[in-house]
């Protein structure tokens, strides 16, 4: 991967990286909501 | 469809006017919810979690690429906003720790531990998206840098009240000690955001309305709207786990227990 296009100063590609940041951002918003539920079923009060 | 809706909001999204009314309505929301209905913020879930699918498909497909950074830019949609709401939910934690230790209500201290947990899940993900922003921008993923190194002890600041939190027992003590780590702690969320004006710094100074272009400011804002929506589902169902543990902390012993 060599998104940066080296001269011209703007950088070009690195859909990798969007991709990368945007499913990331995914995992760890809905991993911590799964957690939630699963602690507030666990604790078995809150609604 | 997406495409043509993001001129129709772009009035809402990128005026102060807008933003004030979206402010005023959540406010509302948060002060009037718990007293109109239980379960009041699971609306502020569904409406979060709309908001951030609509948000990132606009931020992926319908947003202009960077004049410098061209796609990679889009990343700033999912950064950005997960850096003013780690900040919004830190500052949340610190007014309620400084409140806790003034007036010693038990609801600011459970609310200190909430929103101190979400903000930490908000601040890994801005250490992995700014790692992921810096590879094809600054060509590394880290660097000594002061704003990067701040906003790295500033996560670590506050994993570490959550870690005192746990090795403390006594529910008082954990709520007193937690107040003032969290206050301690919040020192490192205020350096963190000056870091940039106070030292040279390769990370860009704070950007603003005026000096981005509208298309990418009603993205990006649309998409901090989904984020503090989100996280505040989160935070008050945290609040109410917290809350279910000290009512089971407090009870009285079972009779078997008082015998034993």
């Amino acid at each position: 991967m060599n998104p940066a296009n080296v001269g011209s100063g703007v950088v070009t590609g690195g859909w990798d990286f969007v991709t990368a940041s945007y499913a990331v951002c995914w995992i760890l918003l809905l991993g911590y909501t799964v957690s939630l539920l699963v602690r507030a079923r666990s604790s078995g009060g809150a609604r | 469809m997406t495409a043509s809706l993001l001129p129709t909001l772009e009035p809402l999204l990128t005026s102060n006017v807008g933003a004030g009314l979206v402010l005023v309505a959540y406010l509302a929301g948060v002060i009037l919810g718990p007293r109109l209905r239980p379960g009041w913020e699971h609306a502020y879930g569904v409406l979060g979690l709309g908001l951030l699918v609509f948000g990132q498909v606009l931020g992926l497909v319908v947003a202009p690429p960077d004049a410098m950074m061209g796609d990679v830019g889009r990343i700033l949609y999912v950064h950005v906003p997960s850096a003013w709401l780690t900040m919004v939910w830190f500052t949340a934690a610190f007014v309620a720790a400084a409140a806790f230790l003034f007036v010693g209500r038990k609801g600011f201290d459970l609310f200190v531990e909430a929103a101190v947990e979400v903000g930490i899940v908000l601040s890994i993900l801005l250490q992995v998206t700014g790692m992921l922003f810096a590879k094809p921008t600054w060509g590394i993923y880290w660097d000594w840098d002061p704003r990067l190194v701040s906003a790295t002890v500033m996560m670590l600041a506050f994993m570490g009240v959550q870690t005192l939190r746990a090795t403390l027992d006594d529910p008082d003590r954990r709520a007193t000690w937690t107040s003032v780590a969290t206050i301690l702690a919040y020192t490192s969320v205020a350096v963190t955001y000056e870091s940039v004006r106070i030292w040279r710094s390769i990370h860009q100074m704070q950007s603003s309305p005026a000096t981005v272009a509208k298309p990418m400011v009603a993205v990006l804002r649309l998409n901090a709207w989904a984020f503090l929506f989100l996280t505040t589902w989160m935070v008050v169902r945290r609040y109410r786990i917290a809350a279910t543990r000290a009512r089971a902390e407090e009870a009285p012993p079972l009779p078997d227990e008082v015998t034993a």
